[in-house]
């Protein structure tokens, strides 16, 4: 197994130097964007436009860079439909590897990056904590934790996705119709809540909401792990489903 | 690894598709030996090829390997086997020396100093990217590729088609190197029959699917023979004795199966030697009994 997987992260070196110098070139934006709210221009700006500035940027530079690295990192789209143009595929069905250690080549690397990505997204979080002079709280920590699994549960889906439709098109499709619904799914809790809200002034509305995220968070958080391995067992069984079926171009 | 006699054994095998019917084929590769598969572009030699691979689903019919079943024994049959496709299935950006790295961790017999001593006799580089070699250098790679683990059987998919014939008579030779251990066996499928006449010691055809003819090389060439005569002469010989006739301007030319016994019974006629070109198109349209 190790000289496939050799060869899968060789082939997709150019997204890791990419998405690589892409999550850099992010982060750099994001010192500047702190060192401006301290030293520059951004720091003349009125108190509520500032704390807005500030707490958009903390958050916004704390996690995306982890999102744009685990979508760079993490999928193995890219290897698998170049498999498929080539003659690869039909290749490595000649050689003496069952399905399962095929697919096992994909979530190991998958699984690796995952790791990867949580330790440089909490060496990331701790720059923009020293920055904006936070300190890492548990709250930071778990979001990490979620925004970690959301890139996991996203990567494992996609991998038998890409096999079984063999286009990149096709799995941001169906990957973007699941989120919508999950997103109409909470704005529909959302609106369910809106009977707590009603009745209370705007300062008591905004802490019960901070409440319910913050609950919502913790509950998240706690079931992280076992929703990203579930995620990622249930990928790799379908993965495996889909290389049995051997489909080739 | 069972004792085994035939390196290939398939029975009846069965491959359906939209459109296309690989039906009911039956052939025997014997160890230590080369088989010729030949048929025109779309006849089923592909669809055989991967039926054997276990990479389409057949619909029935057995497959022996090495003395083993295709799909019970998958793994340990690909462990003693290699295919070779018309084009190279590494991606461009490997080099060889990847190529040994990736590989020497799949197969359990693989070794590295074979491999380079291939590429070393082929004058083949190892750090090129591969993208950058020639169509001759990417299959000679290949090659090199499938005799670096110690494999019985070597499958090939049509792998001289579009090379020179300098590169293609290199390629033979190693073949005809490889068989010198009689364990080793080799199933080539092509439709270049000059190469097939060279080396294969049997040869099968396919047609749309379906087995026209299979067995010894050099007895199907000495069982064939094609009588030359004019359209008037053509009528005097027994249908039973022709497989097909091509009509030209100048007259008839006829494929006969029994050319010992043809050539008592027309003595009078010319009666020539065939290739196996010639009997792959007069079997070809035996369906329409003559034709142009």
């Amino acid at each position: 197994m190790k000289g496939m997987i050799y060869r899968e992260l060789y082939l997709a070196r150019k997204n890791y130097i990419v998405g690589g110098i892409a999550v850099v070139l992010f982060i750099l934006l994001g010192v500047l964007i702190r060192l401006s709210l301290v030293y520059g221009n951004l720091a003349e700006l009125e108190e509520d436009a500032f704390e807005f500035v500030d707490l958009a940027s903390y958050y916004a530079f704390s996690y995306l860079p982890l999102v744009l690295l685990g979508i760079a990192c993490s999928s193995n789209g890219g290897v698998i439909l170049s498999d498929y143009r080539s003659k690869w595929c039909l290749y490595s069905y000649t050689l003496p590897m069952k399905e399962q250690d095929q697919a096992m080549v994909k979530f190991v690397i998958k699984v690796g990056s995952l790791l990867l990505i949580f330790l440089l997204g909490i060496g990331n979080l701790a720059l923009f904590a020293g920055l904006s002079g936070r300190s890492i709280e548990s709250g930071s920590m778990q979001l990490l934790l979620i925004v970690t699994m959301l890139v996991g549960v996203i990567s494992a889906a996609a991998t038998p996705m890409t096999i079984r439709y063999k286009s990149a098109n096709a799995v941001i499709i169906r990957i973007v119709i699941v989120v919508i619904i999950i997103w109409i799914g909470l704005m529909f809790r959302m609106t369910l809540l809106v009977t707590e809200f009603i009745n209370l002034n705007s300062d008591d509305a905004v802490d019960l909401l901070f409440e319910k995220m913050v609950e919502f968070r913790d509950v998240l958080a706690m079931l992280a792990p076992i929703l990203l391995l579930l995620a990622l067992l249930l990928g790799y069984l379908a993965t495996v489903r889909q290389l049995k079926k051997r489909e080739i171009m | 690894m069972a004792e085994y006699e035939n390196a290939i054994e398939i029975n009846g095998l069965t491959v359906k598709y939209d459109g296309f019917t690989l039906d009911n084929v039956s052939f025997c590769v014997p160890k230590g030996s080369i088989m010729g598969f030949i048929g025109q572009n779309g006849a089923g030699k592909t669809t055989t090829i991967k039926a054997l691979l276990n990479v389409v689903k057949r619909d029935s019919g057995t497959i022996q390997m090495l003395g083993l079943d295709n799909i019970a024994d998958e793994v340990a049959i690909k462990e003693q086997m290699a295919a070779v496709f018309d084009e190279l299935p590494f991606h461009d950006q490997l080099t060889a020396k990847q190529i040994d790295v990736i590989l020497r961790d799949v197969y359990k017999e693989w070794d590295s100093k074979v491999f380079k001593a291939y590429l070393d006799r082929l004058q083949l580089p190892e750090k090129k990217k591969i993208g950058q070699f020639s169509k001759g250098m990417k299959m000679k790679l290949q090659i090199a590729t499938a005799l670096s683990h110690n494999a019985k059987l070597l499958v090939m998919d049509e792998a001289t088609t579009g090379l020179d014939p300098v590169v293609r008579n290199e390629i033979l030779d190693i073949f005809l190197e490889y068989l010198q251990d009689e364990n080793h066996s080799i199933l080539m499928s092509s439709h270049i029959t000059t190469d097939l006449e060279r080396v294969a010691d049997s040869v099968t055809f396919i047609d749309r699917g379906r087995l026209l003819l299979s067995g010894y090389k050099d007895d199907i060439l000495e069982q064939h023979g094609v009588i030359k005569c004019t359209k008037a002469n053509y009528k005097e010989i027994d249908p039973a004795d022709i497989v097909s006739t091509r009509l030209t301007d100048f007259g008839a030319e006829v494929m006969v199966k029994d050319k010992a016994g043809c050539r008592n019974r027309y003595s009078e006629m010319v009666l020539d030697n065939t290739t196996l070109e010639e009997i792959m198109l007069f079997y070809v349209n035996a369906g329409k009994r003559e034709w142009s």
